[in-house]
């Protein structure tokens, strides 16, 4: 018998079961500070898009904090495509729980539930970010007034 | 464009998730770190067939924070009646270890029940695995740190042996205390006999002077 047959058999059971009607990512058995492991969470923050058409959005941002912060943090993402799904896939990059694109009765919503943190404003806008091409070698200097000076 | 969001305080959770023991869920979670496990098998049982059937994701973060993902696929026999499955983790590759920087996640279907059983083993924390890095630092900054920090296994059982015959003399003392008893023993009582013998001499000498009178 080896070593590791003697060690003692653990069983670990987990009844896990989805309330809503649409399907939810878990993430479990990580420790307590894995923010994506909402489990158990009875609070939703949902955004309505029913109405919303897309024009020349190509960003997404966020509020959240933890519950009891005096002020929110801002997440911003870039979308990949003018669709609610990129905003969703934007969305889960930020790591905090699962954001769930879903329909309920004729409306249409991006969800998601957390019991740690707070989401406030979702904000779909114009590309924030600006793509640069890089040809030639630069050099940053900051100079001591603080202004910065890009030279070859 | 912006949205303001919407809270609503639901009576059930999105996704509810319950230890099938005394053990809470969350107790269990609390528990990885200073429990180690190192799951063998899975057992999945669920209402809906199809929830059997997908991906499982293990992920694992190390020190230093890098991530390495373990897809385990879940599939059913065609034939098979009994909505539960058994997936085999002895022969992957990577074991799937349990520690509290490890987890699983997975989607679980519409209104769907899942019961999800791990057999695991519990196994430690090693102590030791990562001393080659101290070892190299030590090397860099020449403070033989680990100067007297302990002995190869080899010499401890030298030393163990010489130990163990140490007592094994110390016990074999009160022996030799015994035989000294008894050896002292029988020389009082060749002393008494000796003693017996002279007086009888002794006498008999003194009664044949006594006839001979």
């Amino acid at each position: 018998m080896s070593r590791e047959e003697e060690l003692a058999l653990i069983i670990i059971g987990l009844n896990i079961k989805n309330n809503t009607n649409y399907p939810q990512n878990v993430n479990l058995m990580g420790n307590n500070s894995n923010l994506l492991d909402t489990a158990n969470a009875n609070r939703e923050f949902r955004w309505d898009f029913t109405t919303f058409v897309f024009t020349d959005e190509f960003s997404v941002s966020l509020q959240y904090k933890p519950n009891g912060a005096a002020s929110f943090s801002i997440y911003t993402a870039e979308l990949q495509s003018q669709t609610l799904e990129a905003i969703v896939i934007s969305l889960n990059l930020l790591g905090i729980g699962y954001f769930t694109l879903y329909n309920e009765l004729g409306n249409t919503y991006i969800g998601t539930y957390n019991d740690n943190y707070e989401f406030g404003q979702l904000v779909i806008s114009g590309s924030s970010l600006v793509n640069y091409i890089i040809t030639e070698d630069f050099r940053f200097i900051s100079t001591e007034s603080g202004e910065l000076l890009i030279t070859e | 464009m912006i949205f303001n969001a919407n809270i609503i305080n639901h009576t059930l959770p999105a996704v509810s998730v319950n230890s099938d023991s005394n053990v809470t869920y969350a107790q269990i979670k609390n528990s990885l770190g200073q429990q180690v496990y190192k799951a063998e098998e899975f057992y999945l049982y669920s209402t809906n067939f199809s929830q059997l059937i997908g991906v499982i994701n293990y992920n694992i973060y190390d020190v230093s924070g890098n991530q390495n993902i373990t897809n385990i696929v879940t599939t059913t026999d065609p034939y098979q009646v009994v909505s539960s499955v058994f997936v085999d983790l002895t022969q992957r590759e990577k074991p799937i270890i349990l520690n509290g920087n490890s987890n699983f996640s997975t989607t679980i279907l519409p209104n769907t029940y899942l019961q999800f059983q791990l057999y695991n083993r519990r196994i430690t924390n090693s102590f030791g695995m990562n001393l080659f890095n101290f070892k190299e630092l030590e090397k860099i900054t020449k403070t033989n740190f680990f100067n007297n920090y302990g002995h190869p296994i080899e010499e401890i059982q030298a030393v163990n042996n010489e130990i163990m015959q140490s007592i094994s003399k110390e016990k074999a003392l009160p022996i030799n205390t015994d035989t000294d008893i008894t050896k002292s023993i029988k020389e009082n009582d060749n002393k008494i006999v000796y003693g017996l013998l002279s007086f009888i001499a002794i006498s008999s000498l003194y009664v044949l002077y006594k006839i001979k009178d």
